[in-house]
């Protein structure tokens, strides 16, 4: 058990800076965020393209370094390995090398994240189990289709049983069946302690799948909505949402 | 996993990415095809015929195995950041500089193979010809051949980490290897230039590749080339491997992606 929170945003600010000649132009990726997600809680944060959803979680990952503030994953910087080792990610697309399988691919995933070997057959065939791929195992990712290729994306998240998963835009592209295949995994992932943050621009999954929503615009979060409120809300997450975003 | 494991899945990663990529396939294919046509250099020689396929093919076995480095490690970095397959290997418990160094042994070690694959072919060409050199020599010829074309790797993976462009990186270390054919000239050059213009030269000639170091080949000529000896060339492709290196980790440790 980590005593530190899963991932706290300490004023965390970032800005892109692109350099032409002697010119430099400037954009708020994201600016001054604080907030904590809670141990064992599925957190969705919601915003409009640009509102700064992905740059919170590559800053979490450490792809990004914050212009200021700080961001600790359970207590560390979000570079260290150790924080590494505790998180399992899922980019928007899934970024795997296509001439994998999905056996090879989550082996190779496995070995980086530091499964030992003796471990590591048995651990690649539960995940593929687990994401519904075990008849596609032997098959090449290139001919794979979006939901399938998302079905690889999770698996290699999950394979180190991580204690928290960063799922950045995980249900985009994806048919209602494989919505629901993701949705009820991701729920039993939760259910047996693994910490949830996901970034989305479907209402309506994660009014499904969370407990606390942020709402970002503009690089800034503008409102953290619990359950509680939008379950009691007329117009539900949504109106909350499009009254946010419009102001 | 501790670290060594970790470079040493990157590396057979690499490997294997290598050997699947068309590019590396037709580098190799192409110096094993003119491994083969210097068969007919070698006839054209008439006496020396067997001097002349020896030297012609250890030539072009040297050139596909230097254009497969240099494509290979100018583009590997490059094409992970482009296709963002390095976030998922980035975004695990996989320090950066594992990552570079994995990446480098990966390619040295998938053009190591390539180039055992065209020395055997061109080995029994020669054997053939009754031309051959001793297995023990021909090793040594293809070591050679393996450590310049590592030497010229590690300069591209550091010249890509700054070049906006693949074509542009592998442009810089072909110039550079170039060059390194003629430190010994430039070094006398450089000895007797004074002022602004021999400050400039000096250093430079220890960033420039000594690829002289490297003409193992030349010992077995007629007449015998001046080859350093192994206790030289060993130490200095290592020296510069790892400086190419550890420029290479300075320059990436706060890349953002």
């Amino acid at each position: 058990m980590h005593h530190s929170w899963p991932i706290a945003y300490q004023n965390a600010a970032k800005t892109y800076v692109s350099r032409h000649l002697w010119t430099a132009r400037r954009k708020t990726g994201l600016a001054g965020l604080t907030l904590e997600i809670q141990q064992g809680e599925i957190f969705g944060l919601l915003g409009l393209n640009g509102a700064g959803k992905t740059t919170a979680m590559k800053l979490a990952l450490g792809l990004l370094a914050p212009t200021a503030g700080a961001v600790r994953i359970f207590g560390y910087e979000p570079g260290d390995p150790k924080a590494k080792a505790l998180c399992g990610y899922m980019p928007e697309l899934p970024y795997i090398y296509s001439y994998l399988t999905p056996e090879q691919a989550l082996a190779f995933y496995g070995r980086l994240s530091g499964i030992p070997p003796e471990q590591l057959s048995a651990r690649v065939a539960e995940v593929l189990r687990q994401v519904g791929l075990e008849a596609a195992a032997g098959e090449r990712l290139s001919g794979f289709s979006k939901g399938m290729l998302q079905r690889v994306a999770l698996g290699q998240a999950i394979m180190h049983r991580p204690s928290l998963l960063l799922l950045d835009e995980p249900v985009s592209g994806l048919d209602p069946l494989a919505v629901k295949d993701f949705r009820d995994t991701i729920t039993a992932l939760n259910a047996a302690g693994t910490t949830v943050f996901l970034s989305s621009h479907s209402i309506s999954q994660v009014e499904k799948l969370c407990r606390r929503v942020g709402i970002m615009k503009g690089g800034r979060l503008q409102k953290l909505v619990s359950r509680e409120t939008w379950e009691s809300a007329d117009g539900g997450l949504e109106k909350i949402f499009v009254d946010t975003v419009s102001q | 996993m501790n670290r060594l494991s970790l470079a040493s899945e990157l590396a057979r990663h690499t490997f294997l990415e290598q050997w699947r990529s068309r590019y590396f396939q037709l580098m190799v294919i192409f110096g094993a095809a003119l491994v083969y046509a210097s068969l007919l250099l070698g006839q054209l020689a008439v006496e020396q015929e067997g001097r002349v396929l020896f030297n012609s093919g250890a030539l072009f076995l040297e050139l596909a195995a230097l254009g497969a480095m240099l494509l290979g490690c100018a583009s590997s970095i490059l094409r992970d950041m482009e296709s963002k397959t390095i976030y998922l290997i980035l975004s695990r418990p996989v320090p950066r500089w594992i990552y570079i160094t994995g990446n480098y042994l990966g390619m040295a070690a998938a053009v190591g193979a390539a180039i055992l694959c065209m020395g055997a072919l061109h080995y029994l060409l020669l054997a053939f010809k009754g031309a051959a050199p001793s297995a023990e020599a021909y090793l040594l010829v293809m070591l050679a051949a393996w450590l310049k074309a590592a030497v010229a790797g590690a300069l591209a993976v550091l010249v890509s980490l700054v070049s906006t462009s693949l074509l542009s990186a592998v442009m810089i270390a072909v110039f550079f290897w170039t060059l390194g054919h003629f430190v010994p000239e430039a070094s006398f050059l450089a000895q007797r230039l004074q002022g602004p213009a021999g400050w400039l030269a000096k250093p430079l000639l220890w960033v420039i590749p000594n690829m002289s170091l490297f003409n193992y080949r030349e010992t077995l000529d007629l007449p015998p080339g001046a080859f350093p000896g192994w206790g030289i060339a060993l130490p200095y492709a290592l020296l510069y491997i790892c400086a190419c290196l550890l420029f290479s980790v300075w320059l990436f440790r706060k890349r953002e992606f």
